[in-house]
């Protein structure tokens, strides 16, 4: 009886999963296997007639394509740097914001800002900020001294390259505050206590307590991060549409130009593909430290 | 007897005949209208504020005034992500049947069998004599033909121009104004000499906005120099061009435009040139100056020669209405552009849209003849200016590719950067070139 009860129960269970499993077919599984598809054919939108399979060109015609690999390297290089960046000022953060102090929630909610502020907004706001002539930075920069001409921010590629990656550190650091607090938070006191009673001091404390304590959610966060960093279109695209002369173009950037410019979208589902299995891999290790996460 | 029998009959089998196949007496696609169809117009989001509501004003006219039972359906098209809008539409089969749209569209669908022909229309108004035809300037008309036939109506134009301020030339002593490129350069040097916290020259290179590609079309037209030729390949490098980009460089390097004009969008460039704090602006439309304080003090500046021009010319982007040939109902749709060519000042004129009219005899309206800067326009863009395909006559698909990626502006990108000159052409024409070869290989 208690079988059948079982088997009816794990019946009705699979069952309830169909609609998701549908859904999920549907909405990540067909546009996923579509895309691969594509990525093996040429593929152009302005001559649709001569759709034809072609196998691995389209990559070999990307890996000898010295833009193409210039523009991984750049994606690399960017998604990286932000990563860090964002992970460091947000553990700062967060170790300040963890101290009881006055006024602690305000702070908290400020910090949080430019996670809520829209891309949109906040790109408009940054072209105009950036300014050379009439940008607050700048302007600010000359009045204190600190510079004596103003910064091409958006204007030499060499410096739009970091400009790009410093708007995207300035978006995704709350995040990082956010979640390296909350495990920050977990951390029981008296381990700090025992530890002051011992001699230690902040340095102390801070490596061998807290950093051990939040390194799994510290491996977690970075490596969400490295992926939506990497796949992130918007940003760039907004800013400065991937110049100046293609100076800040990225993976995602690169891929749309080519689907929707050129109507090339063998060759954009191809990038897309190398996007897929970076990712892929990015996943598997965060797959793997979350499993050693729930083994501890 | 017999043969006048056999030849009345005969005469009358072919009118019977004729009537069968639906062509009468003027033979036009006029009268062979579908009726009581309905029609999906998109029009872009060519003007903010109530610009929808002038456009379905004119849709409710013709709705109620056109005798075959016609209904036209508008749709609002924002600019944002127009390009994946309209080919996500034309590639799933779900196109509207007529549009307006960017000047690229009607050849660039041409070539993939979605746009509708519309020489219909040109012959039915050479049946009837229509003064349309001679309203708008000749070398508009064949804009938008792919493969000898027309696949768009030219009725708006984005001009493209130099404008100046008046009342600071005025202050820096420039009485005559430039005719050439050296003088250009000088009346730069007086007004950087007399306003030192103000850019002599304004200029967008930046952005993700096109603005880079109209300032090589302006330069182009200046000194009739083009950056491809009919075969489809690159020309950039040559001694005209060159003249354009040393140009160009001689005013960075007198600091005659803003070293951060490679970084500049539009709303960068429109905050400046509102706030006053330019005294040239090259290679937009004037028109962020209309209904603005600084509107009085800026005029057109006549198009002054580089040194190898025939004859300097500003660009008129044309922009025009078109239809796909996916419609169910072709001759509706045929007859709806034809009227909506017929008068379309009302979507014009006071709506605040970004085109100006094509039609010269638009311009007798108060709404345009009342501010100098559209009698400017008329004078030395609409009826004298080249086209953003020039030196080719019509548009052609692989454009919206160069126009786009900005690839038209690479050479501008690259001096203003520091690049030599003759690097930086090279680079161009090799992605110019790049454009050109991707594209044949994909009709292969």
């Amino acid at each position: 009886m208690n079988k059948k009860r079982k088997i009816e129960s794990s019946r009705l269970g699979y069952l309830m999963t169909i609609p998701a499993t549908l859904l999920i077919l549907l909405v990540d599984i067909y546009p996923l296997m579509n895309g691969v598809t594509l990525s093996l054919q040429k593929y152009n939108l302005q001559h649709p007639d001569k759709r034809r399979f072609i196998g691995l060109e389209n990559y070999a015609d990307l890996f000898h394509d010295s833009e193409f690999l210039g523009v991984l390297g750049y994606t690399f290089f960017y998604t990286f740097v932000t990563v860090i960046t964002a992970y460091l000022f947000g553990l700062v953060l967060a170790l300040i914001m963890n101290r009881k102090m006055p006024g602690r929630g305000i702070y908290r909610t400020l910090a949080l800002l430019p996670w809520a502020v829209a891309p949109s907004v906040a790109n408009v706001c940054w072209r105009l900020l950036f300014n050379d002539r009439v940008g607050l930075v700048n302007i600010f920069l000359m009045k204190i001294g600190a510079i004596q001409e103003p910064i091409l921010f958006l204007a030499k590629g060499e410096i739009a390259k970091l400009t790009v990656i410093f708007t995207d550190f300035w978006r995704d650091f709350p995040f990082m505050m956010i979640v390296l607090l909350a495990a920050m938070s977990s951390i029981p006191r008296d381990l700090y206590e025992s530890a002051y009673i011992d001699g230690a001091g902040f340095w102390s404390s801070f490596r061998y307590i807290t950093m051990p304590m939040i390194k799994g959610v510290s491996a977690i966060s970075t490596i969400l991060m490295f992926i939506w960093v990497f796949n992130r279109f918007d940003n760039i695209y907004l800013l400065t549409g991937g110049g100046p002369n293609k100076a800040t173009y990225t993976l995602p950037i690169m891929s749309y130009f080519t689907a929707f410019m050129r109507g090339d979208m063998g060759k954009a589902s191809a990038m897309a593909v190398v996007m897929l299995i970076v990712m892929t891999i990015v996943a598997i290790i965060y797959l793997r430290v979350m499993k050693s996460e729930v083994d501890e | 007897m017999k043969f006048k029998r056999i030849l009345a009959a005969s005469l009358a089998a072919t009118m019977v005949l004729s009537m069968s196949v639906g062509v009468s007496a003027s033979g036009t696609f006029t009268d062979e209208i579908e009726k009581d169809a309905e029609l999906t117009y998109w029009e872009m989001q060519w003007a903010s504020g109530d610009y929808k509501d002038y456009v379905q004003a004119m849709v409710d006219k013709f709705n109620e005034e056109n005798e075959y039972g016609i209904t036209v359906n508008l749709e609002m098209i924002p600019w944002d992500g127009y390009y994946e809008t309209f080919l996500t539409a034309v590639t799933s089969g779900t196109a509207p049947d007529v549009y307006t749209g960017a000047s690229t569209a009607p050849t660039q669908y041409a070539e993939m069998g979605e746009s509708l022909d519309l020489d219909p229309i040109i012959e039915a108004w050479k049946a009837e004599e229509n003064p349309i035809l001679d309203d708008i300037a000749e070398q508009y008309w064949g804009f938008f033909k792919y493969d000898g036939v027309t696949y768009g109506l030219p009725y708006g134009v984005d001009p493209k121009q130099v404008t100046y301020r008046t009342d600071y030339f005025e202050e820096a002593g420039i009485e005559t104004l430039p005719t050439t490129y050296d003088e250009f350069l000088d009346a730069c040097a007086k007004l950087k000499e007399t306003f030192p916290d103000k850019i002599p020259c304004l200029l967008t290179a930046g952005g993700n906005e096109p603005s880079s590609n109209h300032m090589v079309e302006v330069l182009n037209g200046l000194n009739s120099s083009g950056m491809f030729d009919a075969d489809k390949n690159a020309t950039v490098v040559t001694d005209k061009q060159k003249e354009n980009y040393e140009f160009i460089k001689t005013m960075m390097d007198n600091g005659y435009i803003s070293e951060g004009s490679g970084g500049y969008g539009d709303a960068d460039v429109e905050k400046i040139w509102l706030s006053g704090g330019a005294c040239i602006l090259f290679g937009r439309s004037g028109n962020i100056a209309v209904n603005t304080d600084i509107e009085e003090n800026v005029r057109v500046l006549p198009p002054f020669a580089g040194p190898s021009a025939d004859e300097a010319k500003y660009c008129a982007n044309v922009n025009g209405v078109a239809g796909f040939s996916q419609t169910e109902y072709p001759n509706a749709a045929r007859y709806f552009l034809k009227w909506w060519m017929e008068n379309n000042l009302q979507i014009l004129a006071g709506t605040g849209n970004g085109n100006l009219p094509l039609r010269e005899s638009y311009y007798e309206d108060p709404a345009y003849a009342e501010h100098i800067w559209y009698q400017d326009t008329l004078d030395y863009c609409v009826k004298t200016g080249v086209t953003q395909a020039y030196p080719l006559d019509s548009m052609f698909p692989e454009f919206a590719t160069l126009e786009g990626e900005k690839v038209l502006a690479v050479a501008l990108s690259e001096v203003m950067e520091g690049t030599d000159v003759d690097t930086a052409l090279q680079d161009c024409n090799d992605a110019i070139q790049r454009v050109f070869d991707d594209a044949r290989e994909a009709a292969e």
